[in-house]
C-alpha cells in the first residue's frame, strides 16, 4: 500500500498516526545519523506493518536499493502471522483525532494545482538537474470564495477584478521562487504590484468564459518577482462550477531564500508559472504548503 | 579604417553578451500556449503518478488493514505531493 506523507509531524506529535509511525521509525537503525529519541529528521522510505512492526527501511533515492527494500520487506511480511501484522482495532475510529490541513480540503470550492519552472535559458547545463527542475503546489479557494469571483452579471464583456484580497494571496504565496526547493512566500508588505482584470468572453449553453489579464511585482529585500498574468475560465451555470480555471504567469525573478538552491543564481533570470484544476485523487487533495498564511479559521 | 576595425573588435565582446543574455519572454496571445506547456510537467515528469498512492499515512493503514497488506512510507520533510 503506497502512501507519501510529511515526517515532521509524523515524528514530534502526540496525534494517533504520528504515536503509531514512531513505533517502528527507528527499529533496525535511525535513518539519517540520528539517535532514538532526537530531533534528527525521520526523513527517508519505510515499509511496516498496519499493525506497526518495521519491514524495513533507508533514505535513498536509488530505484535499485529501493527495489530491493521492498523486496526483502515483502519477505518478511509474509514470515508474519494474520493476527501479528493487522491492527486490533478498526484504524477508522482514529480519524476524528487526527487534526491535519487536509481536514480543510474545500470540495465545494475550487482547488488549482500550481506549477513552477524556470523558462528557457542559456548557458546552462544540461547535466545539473536544477536546470530542469520543476515544481508544484497547491491553491485553495473556499466556496465562499468561489463566489467572490464571479461576475455580477453573466452577459458578454462584462469586465470586474478578481477579488483584491484573493489576488494578493495567490500572487504572493504562488508567485514564490520554489522552482528548485523549499521557500517562503512573500510577506503582504511585499506587493508593489497585484492586478486581475476579468471579461466574459462568451456565453455558451451555460457555459460562462472570461478571461483574466493582470500584472504582479513583489519585492522582498533582495529577492522578488515581476511578471504578467494572462488566463482563462469557463464557468459552468448549471453546475455552479468551474469546467475550466487555467492561469499563467510569466517574468522574472531575482534573489534567493534559505533553501531554494539560488546561491549562485540570484541575478535576473525567467521564470513560469501555470495553473490548472486539480483531479478528484489522492495526490491532489495535499494541503497547500503555505496553508497557515491564508488566514483561513 | 585601422581605427574602425579596432572599434568593431572592442565591440566583438558586447554582442557576446547580448548573445548570451536571455531574451525577456513576453506574455500575450501569441506566446501563452507555448509557455504554459513549457511550464507544465510531461508525461516522463509525471510517471510517478501512475502509483495510486495514498496522501497520507494513516489512510495507507486504514486501507492496508481492510486489505491485508503491508504499508510502504516515503517521508520527506515538507509533503512529497506539495510541499517539496
Amino acid at each position: 500500500m503506497p502512501c507519501a506523507d510529511e515526517v515532521w509531524r509524523l515524528h514530534n506529535l502526540d496525534q494517533p498516526d504520528c504515536v503509531h509511525f514512531r513505533k517502528f521509525c527507528d527499529e533496525g537503525g535511525v535513518l539519517n545519523g540520528g539517535n532514538p529519541g532526537d530531533r534528527t529528521t525521520r526523513q527517508g522510505t519505510y515499509c511496516c506493518t498496519p499493525s506497526g512492526i518495521s519491514l524495513g527501511n533507508m533514505n535513498h533515492r536509488d530505484p535499485a536499493r529501493i527495489k530491493e527494500l521492498l523486496r526483502d520487506a515483502l519477505k518478511k511480511w509474509k514470515e508474519i502471522e494474520k493476527k501479528d501484522r493487522l491492527l486490533d482495532y478498526d484504524p477508522k475510529e482514529k480519524l476524528s483525532e487526527i487534526t491535519r490541513g487536509e481536514n480543510q480540503y474545500p470540495k465545494d470550492g475550487l482547488v488549482l494545482k500550481v506549477y513552477s519552472r524556470d523558462l528557457e535559458r542559456k548557458g546552462l547545463d544540461e547535466n545539473d538537474w536544477r536546470t530542469h527542475a520543476w515544481n508544484f503546489d497547491f491553491a485553495w479557494f473556499r466556496k465562499a470564495e468561489v463566489e467572490e469571483m464571479l461576475p455580477e452579471r453573466f452577459e458578454k464583456k462584462t469586465e470586474w477584478d478578481f477579488p483584491e484580497q484573493l489576488t494578493r494571496r495567490l500572487y504572493r504565496i504562488y508567485f514564490r521562487d520554489n522552482v528548485r526547493g523549499q521557500t517562503d512566500p512573500f510577506p503582504e508588505e511585499s506587493i508593489e504590484k497585484a492586478t486581475l482584470k476579468c471579461k466574459v468572453t462568451k456565453l455558451r449553453k451555460g457555459i460562462v468564459t472570461y478571461s483574466l489579464e493582470g500584472e504582479v511585482k513583489l519585492v522582498d529585500g533582495e529577492r522578488g518577482v515581476e511578471g504578467k498574468i494572462m488566463g482563462e475560465v469557463e464557468y459552468d451555470t448549471k453546475k455552479n462550477a468551474f469546467a475550466k480555471f487555467e492561469l499563467v504567469m510569466a517574468g522574472e525573478r531575482w534573489g534567493r531564500t534559505r533553501y531554494n538552491a539560488r546561491e549562485d543564481d540570484t541575478a535576473r533570470a525567467p521564470i513560469g508559472y501555470a495553473m490548472k484544476i486539480a483531479e478528484d485523487k489522492a495526490t491532489e487533495k495535499v494541503a497547500p504548503s503555505q496553508l497557515g498564511a491564508y488566514g483561513w479559521r | 579604417m585601422k581605427r574602425a576595425a579596432c572599434s568593431l573588435l572592442l565591440l566583438l565582446p558586447l554582442c557576446g553578451l547580448v548573445l548570451a543574455q536571455d531574451a525577456k519572454q513576453e506574455l500575450d496571445d501569441k506566446s501563452y500556449q507555448r509557455i504554459r506547456d513549457y511550464v507544465l510537467p510531461n508525461a516522463d515528469e509525471e510517471a510517478w503518478l501512475k502509483v495510486n498512492w495514498r496522501g497520507t499515512f494513516w489512510d495507507a493503514v486504514i486501507d492496508a488493514q481492510k486489505e491485508d497488506k503491508p504499508i510502504m512510507l516515503f517521508a520527506m520533510n515538507g509533503h512529497p505531493f506539495a510541499c517539496t
